[in-house]
């Protein structure tokens, strides 16, 4: 057998192996080099298997030798390929970015943590994406969370520890209804494994407890993945956690709990169940407009900068859950190139705010006036990235509004369209009242003018203008994208093999 | 005084001397035993964890602290997991899927055998370990006042005597000779814990840094 | 009435279930948050593991000669999932004793207080 072939178990036994590395060696550099190197290595792993799936095939992996529907398995096809490299090209990006900041943020003797932290948390997002089994979806999930709170509850400030808590509360109640919802699936169908579970579905959709296990993971993903009425957390948790970590959180956590969501909808129950009998269109659709609309004002009237893009981010989740509502390859194809598009998008801004605040300290608007003369780069990353979130024509952001509004109109969802461009008028007002700030002297008398250049060290700058210019690269040339997308959106719609 | 406290307790201590060693046999039977029977890394590495938390309810924290580090504690948990992912991976360089024991021997039985006995030993060590060192930070007197925001305090370590802690008399006694004001009644000693924060400069009730 | 007794395990998650998400909802203390919160996961193992149970069944332990035994599976799933409770549980509280000694309370309200304070 050749290593090729267990690139799937590899995917999520490299970063599981790393973390008790990272604690036994406690030495923040080794520790770093262990995770950036298992990173990397889970990163060339995810490319590998998505080559692999790119011609529509399915690696299908079984732990143990023990066959499929005994066993757990790994499946992988071009959706969840996708997902898991932008989860680890995410991570290995933002951990080149951290050891600058975190030395500064983060006491010496807790790095260790952070990275061992990291390294599950890399290990439980990979393995949600991979898994081909409902139970190990719920595993893997609460491995990602509890890494998560530790992570949020490094943050400098003292409210990190009380977002963390929250964020726990409701995580663990998600996480929970989750668990209700496989549990009662296992009553009805007597499998957990999804192929499986997909073929017994039809014989005994008629029954309540296919209902009540519907309604239950509905309900479960939703507060994972912060979709509109349910996102109390996120906000609190982007803005108090330690700025690498959020910028890393922000890139994979929620898109993750998207992608599971795609998975049960399309794959498991199939879409004729999830959206012509139980209606979940006229649940999702209501709760994706208002959460894009409301959020997007709400991120208009933040004095932080953190905040801001929080609330954005809760926004961008609604763009995402109204193109999965529309049932169709176009919104399909919409949502996957947003969850590719907003993870490096998103990311990026959040990393050109910790530059900010690796200078600065802090993350107030009012008193980046005049950034731009001291630190160049970073406010043009910020602007960049900002105009792609913005949907501006020739980045990676148009592209994904294009498609879905497409969608909409295909639908005959005027509403919907025009709500979307409402919404990206809003992103214009936030974007560009925190980029005035940077660019423009508004010099007001007695505030001292930074002189001279004073930019964050390249270690920072370098992965950041990477991400940007791979996502200007996506906007420029989005036939790729696209078409990986497209092929995703078909093979969730066409159901398991 | 210190001497007054021990011999108060000399029933509990002589008990538990003698307990502790069955319960750690215990657990070890638990744990190998765990192919043939009821059993297992998770049963027994919470028995094993019990011995050590018995300790440290009789003689105190500190003293447990000093049979078993948590610098120990720490490793420990970590080399249980690598022992569970290294057999996996072990068993793929053999030429079998992750975590297929049946190519780790000759005999695929044989090897099944010793698949389930490393991960079970992993599993066993590492929640023995984490077992421990929950009991640890739970239960350790926190020794420095910590700065409200300042992220220089530590997760495992000792900021000041939470309400939680307190509920464990013996590990609260044992600090006691440190507190400003010692008398014998114990209730005052609670109440001391509760209230009163120790001094900054105090030393801190462990040498070691976590 | 039947139909109330010979679903008696589901009442009883139910109940539980309920109860914690109440503590949950309606304490300001966060040590009985996460009382109720282990009340709450509390009553999905049990939903489980009454799941498994076969009327007449014995324990699933090899056995010479033939004997119906109840579904092992929800056990195993539960043993994980007992675990993830107990990690929760303990991250939830090492979390809560960091925030009492920082807050110096452990009661929502006055951290809330403290929070608006900190926020000006």
């Amino acid at each position: 057998m050749s290593l090729s072939e267990h690139l799937p178990a590899l995917l999520v036994v490299i970063p599981l192996l790393a973390a008790p590395l990272c604690v036994l060696l406690r030495h923040p550099l080794y520790a770093w080099i262990v995770a950036l190197a298992s990173s990397s290595l889970t990163l060339l792993a995810a490319y590998q298997v998505l080559m692999q799936v790119r011609d529509g095939s399915v690696i299908r992996y079984t732990l143990g030798g023990w066959s499929a529907p005994t066993g757990i398995e790994y499946y992988i096809d071009s959706v969840n390929a996708t997902v898991a490299l932008v989860v680890a090209l995410i991570s290995t990006v933002v951990l080149v970015y951290t050891r600058a900041i975190s030395q500064k943020q983060l006491v010496t003797d807790k790095h260790y943590l952070l990275y061992t932290a990291w390294m599950l948390c890399l290990c439980g997002l990979i393995g949600i994406v991979i898994t081909g089994d409902a139970f190990n979806v719920f595993v893997f999930l609460e491995i990602s969370s509890l890494s998560t709170y530790l992570l949020i509850s490094l943050g400098t400030q003292r409210n990190a520890l009380t977002a963390a808590f929250r964020y726990l509360v409701m995580g663990s109640i998600g996480a929970s209804f989750i668990l209700i919802g496989i549990g009662y699936l296992f009553a009805a169908t007597g499998t957990l494994n999804m192929v499986d579970l997909a073929q017994r579905i039809p014989e005994v959709q008629e029954s309540r407890t296919i209902l009540v296990a519907f309604s239950f993971l509905t309900i479960g993903l939703m507060i994972k993945a912060a979709v509109f009425p349910l996102h109390a957390w996120l906000a609190n948790a982007y803005h108090h956690a330690p700025v690498f970590v959020t910028a890393f959180l922000a890139g994979t956590a929620t898109k993750v709990s998207l992608y599971v969501m795609l998975r049960f909808f399309f794959s498991i129950f199939g879409a004729d169940y999830s959206f012509a009998q139980m209606f979940l269109t006229s649940v999702l659709l209501p709760a994706a407009m208002a959460g894009y609309l409301l959020m997007s004002l709400v991120a208009v009237y933040q004095t932080d900068l953190r905040r801001m893009l929080a609330y954005s981010s809760i926004a961008q989740i609604g763009y995402i859950v109204a193109a999965i509502s529309m049932v169709s390859v176009t919104g399909l194809t919409a949502a996957m190139v947003h969850i590719v598009n907003h993870a490096l998008i998103k990311t990026a801004l959040f990393m050109s705010v910790g530059c900010m605040m690796y200078r600065m300290g802090h993350a107030h608007i009012k008193s980046f006036d005049h950034l731009i003369r001291s630190m160049p780069f970073t406010v043009m990353a910020f602007i960049v990235s900002g105009l792609s979130l913005i949907g501006v024509p020739l980045t990676a952001g148009f592209i994904s509004k294009f498609t879905l509004i497409n969608g909409a109109l295909d639908r005959g969802w005027w509403l919907v369209a025009a709500s979307v461009l409402v919404s990206s008028l809003l992103a214009t007002v936030y974007i560009t009242r925190a980029a005035e700030v940077m660019v423009f002297n508004r010099n007001r008398v007695g505030h001292p003018q930074p002189s001279g250049m004073n930019e964050a060290p390249v270690s920072m700058l370098v992965p950041m203008w990477l991400l940007i210019g791979l996502s200007v690269y996506t906007g420029i040339n989005g036939t790729e994208t696209l078409a990986v997308a497209e092929q995703a959106a078909m093979q969730l719609l066409g159901g398991f093999e | 005084m210190r001497r007054h406290q021990q011999q108060r307790h000399r029933v509990l201590q002589i008990v538990a001397k003698l307990l502790i060693p069955y319960i750690l046999l215990f657990a070890l039977y638990v744990q190998f035993h765990g192919d043939y029977g009821p059993g297992g890394g998770f049963q027994a590495g919470v028995i094993f964890a019990v011995g050590f938390i018995l300790h440290g309810l009789i003689f105190g924290v500190l003293r447990t602290r000093k049979v078993v580090t948590p610098g120990a504690v720490r490793n420990l948990m970590a080399v249980g997991v690598l022992l569970y992912a290294g057999t996996g991976v072990l068993s793929m360089f053999m030429g079998g899927h992750y975590l297929d024991y049946g190519v780790l021997a000759d005999d695929p039985l044989r090897g099944q055998h010793w698949g389930i006995f490393a991960v079970e030993l992993g599993v066993g060590i590492t929640v023995a370990a984490v077992m421990i060192s929950l009991f640890y930070s739970f239960a350790s007197p926190r020794g420095e006042v910590a700065a409200s925001n300042a992220p220089a305090e530590s997760t495992a370590n000792f900021g000041k005597m939470t309400p939680q802690q307190s509920t464990h008399k013996t590990a609260a006694n044992n600090i006691q000779h440190k507190s400003p004001a010692p008398t014998d009644d114990p209730d005052f000693d609670d109440r001391n814990s509760k209230t009163g924060e120790p001094k900054i400069g105090e030393p801190k009730t462990d040498g070691k840094p976590s | 009435m039947s139909f109330v007794a010979s679903m008696y395990n589901y009442w009883i998650v139910i109940v539980l279930m309920m109860a914690g998400l109440y503590i949950l909802i309606t304490r300001h203390n966060l040590v009985k948050k996460m009382i109720g919160l282990s009340i709450f996961q509390t009553s999905i193992f049990y939903l489980y593991i009454s799941m498994g149970k076969v009327a007449g069944g014995t324990a699933p332990i090899l056995i010479d000669e033939a004997v119906q035994y109840s579904n092992p599976l929800p056990h195993v799933l539960i043993l994980t999932a007992i675990v993830v409770g107990v990690a929760t549980t303990a991250v939830g509280l090492a979390l809560i004793v960091r925030i009492h000694e920082s807050y110096g309370s452990i009661e929502e309200d006055e951290i809330r207080v403290q929070e608006a304070e900190d926020a000006q």
